[in-house]
């Protein structure tokens, strides 16, 4: 009889001959392997299709379980939250959930877990998060829950794991879950990334992002993997109700009379090798040129040491550490987040300030228990680069302080949601600190482009 | 290995041709890898961020940055690095930042906050100063590990070891390599197909002129996109290709940020091509290719030049040959005692269809039984002891032959 297998990321149909016609048209003949070959994503779609025909075979491809167990304690949700599970229904599980930072994205990923109840794998983009999504579903279904990366690897029916260990992994567990959760699944549309789902075998998907539209526009290669979105609000539609309300405040701080003559001149060095090569950084392959190019001599090797003083010295300058000090000092009774673009800025920082610091390098148990202590408000701040930038859970933190950024509009919605969970009588307050009359203060003025700050 | 972006390489019309390293450049290079592995050797017990800055001040022209680049990231990976044990740099730090967060909170005297005084504080625990406390703050963190054990490679082997590297890393950009390999002697195919079949790669293989074979490998998700996803496997793989006595490689490569497709091209002849072009077989092996050599009971032997395939089953690579005057033929696999497993393969491949007549030879220390494949009609299974038997051999031919001759 004809079989099914799950073989690295690919469904292989055995013992079918090659000239057999009407077999589903996903399936190819695969003459290294001698059988029909389809990718891991398509298990769905093509169990029903041979059972339509119908096809007698054997399925050893489906290697994941039915859970026994369901959420240990039902929250009231909220009602956009029972919104988006009948919208996911509807579309047969299969879809992306927009939902702003804060409001809630775990719990709806909790609940469509609990109605679907099959093994579930958790893609998240960074360690902490994998850290969160594994306290909140051991808590939640009251199980062992399996981790893969960060030097740990274990597959349980509820498993949490990365991007990067999926891409590496996906082909060898695959078709151990019948659920799979992008979370953050704008990262998805990266090419390496995209493999992963579509080495999975899980018929059930869900994609969770508080900011669907990429620079790149390739958002739209979700619906085949995830499938469509079924649901979306934007964030100031939640303000208020369920998020809480937030000031931001901009400070702009000028460089010392020696720094501006320094930025300036190394500017003008970087500026002019671009005039003299012709390289426009505001065309898409301006970038890559001028790293190209600036490998290729000594006036380029000199343009790029030029290009990172300026960008160190707009980013880093001393009067905003300076200025940091000053809002350690008034916020000392407060919970303040402070972000940098880079780690040395965050180790310069902790070591400067005595704050703790997360960064990759951090390991998993102490970043657990820095975040916990934050919490608990034994530290009053805690400075991290880029790896707390997306979703993760520091309900307690009131104050964040972005001292330098990049210029991307998704990053700063990330870091202000982190600070606007919802507690009682909360007010959030956000700073951003950037240098004036740099290059910097165009970045902020791109960041500030989103919904959140109009 | 290397990463991709250390390639050193130029394009030209749709292709990728890595710069060589030879004359002037090779003493260069030379000279490069000696600073890098004299300061690992000198700096023994330095920490990581040290002995970098030191790699890094060791002149290089920009027009060298990627050859010296590498060099130096080969030299690192032979590094043994590892994290000064005394003291615990995580516990110090909890101690530290609670000491701040309440300093800070409850300020004294007249600053703000007085740094100096949390780190005071913390150090009195342990009678350090408040220097040695900020130099433990960060200790675990790599760039402060301390170099434990420098490289055992000389120069010139580094070097070695950097031509192959580049070779690998193009790899890992490939999404397909296609290669004409000739192996003097079966055992080399052997050993490739078996690295093949290790690296988890599909392949398809195709007879070429000359007793070469073409090969087409790459993973299984290849059907359906092309995915630099193998790249890493091809890579691991090169060696085990470099190893056949000829070689001509083409990988399909996406290169660079853009992933622009390329292609890649490589030719190899090993020493132990040349001359008559046939690596002596093992000696027992050899023997029956004597004893049959001049034709014996109708029987001729020579060496197989055949790869035999059986598509989604495996395959095998024949030692000799053996043809009857009547027409038959029936290649001979010697298993000898490697392994109880491939027997088990072996059968497979005859019970799954290989359209040709196969004798495998096993030795008793495998603990098989010829009635494994008792009276199939184009497979035999011969478990000897001790050594092969011409007699033996020429009974199993006779049996596939279709006339069992009498014992």
């Amino acid at each position: 009889m004809a079989s099914l297998h799950f073989v690295a990321g690919t469904l292989e149909l055995r013992g079918v001959d090659r000239a057999l016609a009407g077999l589903p048209a996903m399936c190819e003949w695969d003459a290294r392997s001698a059988c029909f070959r389809c990718p891991a994503s398509q298990y769905a779609p093509l169990v029903l299709a041979l059972k339509a025909i119908p096809f007698e075979f054997e399925d050893s491809a489906r290697a994941y379980e039915e859970l026994a167990f369901g959420l240990r304690a039902q929250r009231e949700p909220r009602p956009f939250q029972t919104e988006a599970l009948a919208a996911l229904k509807q579309a047969r599980g299969r879809g992306i959930v927009v939902l702003p930072t804060g409001a809630g994205k775990s719990h709806l990923a909790l609940m469509a877990i609990d109605k679907w109840r099959r093994s579930t794998l958790v893609v998240a983009p960074t360690l902490d998060l994998v850290r969160q999504w594994y306290d909140l579903l051991r808590t939640g279904f009251g199980v062992d829950v399996g981790v893969v990366g960060g030097g740990e690897h274990s597959v349980k029916p509820l498993t949490v794991t990365t991007y990067d260990s999926a891409y590496i992994h996906m082909e060898n567990f695959g078709a151990k879950f019948g659920f799979v959760v992008f979370d953050e699944c704008h990262h998805l549309p990266a090419e390496a990334y995209m493999l992963s789902a579509r080495q999975c075998l899980a018929p059930f998907r869900l994609g969770l992002t508080a900011t669907l539209e990429r620079a790149d526009g390739r958002e739209a290669v979700l619906t085949e993997l995830l499938g469509p979105v079924v649901y979306r609000k934007e964030i100031v539609e939640l303000s208020g109700e369920y998020l809480a309300d937030y000031d931001t405040e901009r400070v702009s701080l000028s460089l010392s009379p020696s720094e501006r003559e320094e930025y300036d001149a190394e500017r003008a060095i970087y500026l002019g090798f671009l005039r003299s090569q012709g390289i426009r950084m505001s065309g898409s392959t301006g970038w890559m040129d001028f790293v190209q190019r600036s490998a290729r001599g000594s006036a380029g090797r000199r343009a790029m040491l030029a290009y990172r003083r300026q960008r160190e010295l707009a980013l880093a300058a001393p009067a905003k550490l300076d200025y940091l000090e000053l809002l350690l000092h008034v916020h000392r009774n407060d919970l303040m987040l402070i972000f940098t673009q880079d780690n040395a800025t965050a180790y310069e920082i902790a070591r400067r300030f005595l704050v703790p610091c997360i960064t990759h390098q951090t390991k998993v148990s102490e970043r657990s228990q820095i975040l916990e202590r934050f919490s608990r408000g034994h530290y009053s701040a805690v400075v991290t680069s880029k790896v707390l930038n997306e979703g993760v859970d520091v309900p307690e933190a009131n104050v964040a302080v972005v001292i330098s950024g990049s210029g991307s509009v998704r990053e700063h919605v990330q870091r202000l949601g982190r600070i606007l969970r919802q507690r009682e009588g909360k007010r959030a307050r956000l700073y951003e600190i950037v240098s004036s009359n740099t290059t910097e203060t165009y970045t902020s003025e791109r960041r500030r482009d989103h919904a959140a700050y109009r | 290995m290397l990463t991709a972006d250390l390639v050193r390489a130029t394009r030209r019309g749709g292709q990728l041709h890595l710069t060589a390293l030879a004359g002037k450049q090779r003493l260069r290079a030379l000279e490069l890898a000696e600073s890098y592995l004299g300061l690992a050797v000198a700096l023994v017990g330095s920490a990581h961020r040290e002995i970098k800055a030191a790699w890094l001040a060791v002149p290089a022209e920009a027009r060298e940055a990627k050859l010296a680049a590498g060099l130096n990231k080969l030299v690192e990976d032979a590094c043994e690095f590892e994290a000064e044990s005394e003291i615990d740099p995580r516990e110090l730090r909890a101690d530290v930042f609670t000491r701040a967060a309440e300093l800070r909170r409850n300020p004294t005297g007249e600053t703000r906050f007085d740094r100096n005084r949390v780190l005071e504080g913390s150090g009195a625990a342990h009678g350090w100063t408040p220097e040695q406390v900020e130099r433990a703050l960060f200790s675990d963190l790599k760039s402060e590990h301390r170099l434990l054990k420098p490289p055992t490679v000389s120069a010139a082997e580094l070097l070695e070891r950097y031509d192959l590297a580049q070779l690998q890393a193009v790899l890992l950009r490939a999404v397909k390599v296609s290669a004409r390999v000739r192996c003097a002697n079966p055992d080399g195919y052997r050993q490739l197909f078996r690295k093949l079949k290790f690296r988890r790669l599909l392949f398809q293989i195709r007879r070429a002129e000359g007793g070469a074979y073409d090969l087409d490998i790459d993973g299984p998700f290849s059907l359906f996109e092309s995915v630099t996803k193998y790249g890493l496997q091809l890579a691991l793989m090169l060696p085990a290709l470099l190893a056949a006595d000829e070689l001509e490689l083409k990988a399909d490569l996406r290169w660079g940020k853009a992933r622009t497709p390329l292609e890649f091209l490589l030719s190899r002849q090993s020493g132990h091509a040349d001359g008559e072009g046939q690596a002596r077989l093992p000696d027992e092996t050899e023997d029956l290719l004597g004893a049959f050599g001049e034709g014996k009971d109708g029987w001729k032997a020579e060496r197989a030049e055949e790869v035999l395939d059986l598509p989604g089953v495996g395959l095998c690579v024949p030692d000799l040959r053996f043809s009857h005057y009547g027409g038959t033929t029936v290649f001979l696999e010697v298993l000898g005692y490697w392994s109880r497993e491939a027997v088990w393969k072996r059968i497979e491949l005859v019970q799954k269809g290989l359209p040709q007549k196969l004798l495998f030879a096993a030795s008793q220390r495998l603990r098989v039984s010829e009635a494994a494949l008792e009276d199939h009609p184009s497979g035999a299974l011969y478990v000897y002891k001790g050594s092969l038997s011409a007699k033996a051999v020429l009974e199993h031919l006779e049996r596939l032959r279709g006339s069992r001759r009498a014992g």
